[in-house]
């Protein structure tokens, strides 16, 4: 773990004086410089239908527009590249009225045409590219041939006018639309530079060079070059539709290692960077530097997977409730902004409910239930080589989970696998009997918390048949009947206890001084347009 | 102290049963540990060494507190971990966790770590050594280059990529510590074993028509051991060292929360500016375990060199 940081950290030294960065260098008054930004690690591709991660998130975002988006800063949807939409009352079509004279960066027009072209290539997804595809998945449920699939078709009823025919209602649609799961790439460059996908062993081998060295779309910056393992570079787009980035060059580079990434801001190495470590907060506000916070809209989560004993027996999930001091945990690993969660859902979104069953901190009780257990054995799986908002260090984590379950009388093992992919591809397939994740919403909606627990089925082991029609339902009922089908799935959730939501966290950006303009977003929707150096 | 002495001594005695060398090497030891005895330098390493076997042995009565126990995480704050109190010597680590009593029970593993695997390389060392060293001609060619391989890689070099294979376990640790220590004893063992065939009494034993396992036994091998069983305590400081390196890399125990000094290393690295002591309390122990094993490796060594003369 050490050689990594130590190898990032050299890596962007190197970069950083290759690159000429600095604003020293090449900023200039309120306009133009580069900006280099350290985030954690680089995209996995720059195909938004691809990625679901906040690292491949951040990036895209800049280039992409969406139909519709969130307000700067909020949860409110607004529009992009539609200047307003009708939904029909059985909330099946979606009539989408887009802005004049849009133009994507190799110059071609993104019209109601391209729109469609870009829904309809999703729809046919083949083979692998359709595992990746989880936006469209939670949105639409099937593909071209799927029975199950929501979505009908797309269609161009005048160039300025596309409409999307559903079979079946999902009322959070505008707000999934919103992610970069939907931003509108350039047809032209999709047909001429291809976008298939094929399995290449255990990982995804992208064949089409779309997400890997054209990616056109029509946001404020565009895509210049992609270093593999090193940097990211975009510029400024002049021909864009809306208010002009303040910065030309734009360049992501990768530090796995938080303590790395605050030592290159502070050598000037770089110009910003995201997850800051919750000690590192108050000295680098001290020490003159722009400290920008997101709200908690995330969750961090102990995840029971039921398939595997004991946790099949609610007795024992309900042990480990009681046995942690959620409120110790939180305020030595987090700072005060952290929220103690009631259920997954932060109190910020639509549907919470404050009133669900509670666990609190009580040993003896955590004892009394495991009275007539005998299998108390558990093996819980933490992330390395990763920092997450609602887990800024998740050995530390798991290493206090310990702890606690040990004090009750559990027998804890710890396994630490990389984030990427031996972590997550263990959540996925089933391998983690419990683990330390979380959630960062990308979706103004409850349904992307709740979407966690039916589009995984492995990851969680049998869960209550009512519990995930009850999700479903509350996905497609009329808007005005949604908030209490969430509210009553915040209290089923917390009976079954398929896992034990530990944090609602508060993340953090730095940025050298003189740095403004940047929106701190619950939902990752942040755009460096608005974003100047400064003097 | 006089334990430490009387076992060497009893150790010794083990070795004295071998017929004809029991005359000299009993002299020698005798006027080793009288030697040993008068020399601050070797007193000092095994009242270090003592020390370390004691509080490993008891160390559960020795720490205030069990090392996985968090009672006292409320105090902990984000980069900020209570200092060092009457009741935590050495402070609360980040985990709420009594820094005293991980640093304790982090002997266990390093000691643990340190002995078996010198025992192991020096086992396999000394049986290479003794091959080669017994017979000439294409053996001892074979297991000399066989070393040599062993020797051309550097040592943490080589005990990170057996780690790294054999997957991060306390097990792979000690094996990969203990095969690089594999060619210093092998080599060391044939070089002796190589003097000792020349020498006069080995020319008069081969004379008197003695069998070659015999003389190899009876005579050469225990003539040659002494400087072997130098080395490997010396060896030890290096294998504790290495244990903390490994440990460091994140090689050793899986699971995070065993108490280790190197471990607890690299989770204070974080901390350094803010509870410096995170660090210095287990990179301290790892400086006196080390030093207590060198300080004795060397005062052995020249206590039991007949040329040495203070």
């Amino acid at each position: 773990m050490i050689l990594t940081a130590g190898a990032a950290a050299v890596a962007a030294a190197m970069l950083a004086s290759c690159s000429g960065s600095g604003a020293s260098k090449t900023g200039g008054g309120d306009s133009g410089g580069t900006f280099v930004f350290g985030s954690s690690r680089l995209p996995t591709v720059l195909d938004g239908a691809y990625v679901y991660d906040n690292e491949s998130q951040r990036v895209i975002y800049q280039m992409f527009d969406r139909l519709v988006n969130v307000k700067p800063g909020t949860t409110e949807l607004t529009g992009e590249l539609a200047t307003s939409w009708e939904v029909s009352p059985t909330g099946l079509d979606y009539t989408f009225h887009l802005r004049d004279g849009v133009k994507f960066h190799d110059g071609t027009s993104l019209d109601a045409e391209a729109v469609c072209y870009n829904f309809d290539r999703l729809y046919n997804l083949k083979g692998p590219a359709q595992d990746l595809a989880e936006y469209w998945r939670i949105s639409f449920r099937g593909f071209a041939g799927d029975k199950d699939s929501r979505y009908k078709s797309c269609e161009v009823k005048d160039p300025a006018t596309p409409v999307l025919h559903l079979k079946e209602r999902y009322t959070p649609l505008l707000a999934s639309l919103a992610s970069i799961g939907f931003g509108i790439a350039s047809p032209t460059a999709l047909k001429k530079y291809g976008y298939q996908v094929e399995l290449s062993g255990d990982s995804m081998k992208f064949v089409g060079t779309f997400g890997t060295e054209h990616p056109v779309g029509s946001g404020p910056f565009q895509f210049k070059s992609w270093d593999p393992g090193k940097k990211i570079t975009l510029e400024r787009f002049d021909g864009y539709w809306g208010d002009k980035a303040k910065i030309n060059t734009l360049i992501y580079v990768p530090i796995a290692d938080g303590q790395a990434r605050r030592q290159a801001l502070e050598r000037g190495e770089i110009d910003g960077y995201d997850n800051v470590a919750p000690q590192d907060v108050a000295a680098l506000k001290g020490a003159g530097y722009e400290v920008e916070e997101r709200p908690p809209s995330n969750v961090g989560y102990l995840a029971m997977n039921q398939s595997f004993e004991p946790l099949g027996d609610l007795r024992v999930r309900q042990a480990i409730a009681h046995a942690v001091d959620l409120d110790a945990l939180l305020k030595a690993n987090f700072l005060a902004g952290a929220v103690k969660p009631k259920s997954f859902l932060p109190p910020t979104f639509m549907g919470f409910n404050p009133d669900v069953i509670t666990y609190d901190y009580d040993p003896a009780k955590a004892k009394e239930l495991l009275a007539g257990v005998s299998n108390k054995k558990l093996d819980i799986w933490f992330a390395t080589e990763v920092s997450r908002p609602y887990m800024p260090d998740p050995k530390s984590i798991a290493e206090t989970f310990k702890s606690y379950l040990e004090k009750v009388g559990f027998d804890v093992t710890l396994t630490g696998r990389p984030w990427s992919p031996d972590f997550l591809a263990g959540i996925r397939n089933g391998k983690a009997p419990m683990y330390i994740v979380g959630l960062l919403p990308d979706m103004a909606d409850p349904a992307n918390f709740f979407t966690l627990f039916d589009n995984q089925p492995k990851r969680w082991g049998p869960l209550p048949k009512g519990l995930l029609t009850h999700i479903k339902q509350a996905e497609e009922a009329p808007e005005d009947k949604r908030e209490a089908l969430y509210k009553s799935l915040n209290q089923e959730l917390m009976e079954d206890l398929p896992g034990i939501p530990y944090v609602h966290a508060p993340t953090h950006l730095a940025f050298k001084k003189g740095v403004t303009g940047f929106v701190p977003s619950p939902l990752f929707a942040e755009s460096m347009a608005t974003v100047s150096l400064g003097g | 102290m006089t334990t430490a002495f009387t076992d060497i001594a009893t150790a010794q005695g083990l070795e004295l049963t071998h017929g004809e060398v029991e005359q000299i090497g009993g002299g020698l030891w005798r006027q080793a540990l009288r030697r040993l005895a008068h020399s601050p330098a070797a007193i000092v390493g095994t009242i270090l060494i003592t020390c370390f076997v004691l509080v490993a042995i008891f160390a559960p009565w020795i720490a205030p507190y069990a090392p996985g126990d968090n009672t006292w995480l409320s105090e902990v704050r984000p980069g900020e971990y209570p200092p060092p109190s009457a009741e935590h010597w050495l402070g609360i680590d980040p985990q709420g966790r009594d820094v005293f009593s991980r640093l304790i029970y982090g002997t266990r593993q390093s000691l643990l770590i340190g002995v078996v695997s010198v025992v192991l390389g020096g086992l396999v060392g000394v049986g290479l050594g003794l091959l080669a060293g017994a017979f000439s001609g294409w053996v001892d060619t074979t297991v000399m280059r066989f070393v040599d391989i062993l020797l051309s890689v550097p040592s943490l070099l080589l005990a990170i990529a057996i780690a790294a294979v054999l997957g991060p376990s306390l097990t792979s640790v000690m094996i990969a510590i203990a095969v690089t220590s594999v060619p210093i004893f092998a080599r060391l063992l044939r070089g002796q074993m190589l003097g000792q065939r020349a020498s006069d009494y080995v020319l008069a034993a081969k004379a008197s028509g003695l069998r070659r396992r015999t003389i190899v036994f009876g005579h050469v091998l225990p003539n040659s051991m002494t400087p072997v069983l130098v080395q490997g305590t010396l060896y030890l400081s290096i294998a504790i060292i290495d244990a903390a390196g490994l440990a460091f890399l994140g090689l050793s125990s899986p699971d995070p929360s065993t108490p280790e000094w190197g471990r607890m290393l690299t989770d204070a690295q974080d901390a350094l500016a803010t509870a410096p002591l995170l660090a210095i309390a287990p990179g301290i122990a790892i400086v006196l375990a080390a030093l207590g094993f060198t300080l004795l490796g060397e005062q052995m060594r020249e206590a039991l060199d007949p040329k040495y003369h203070r």
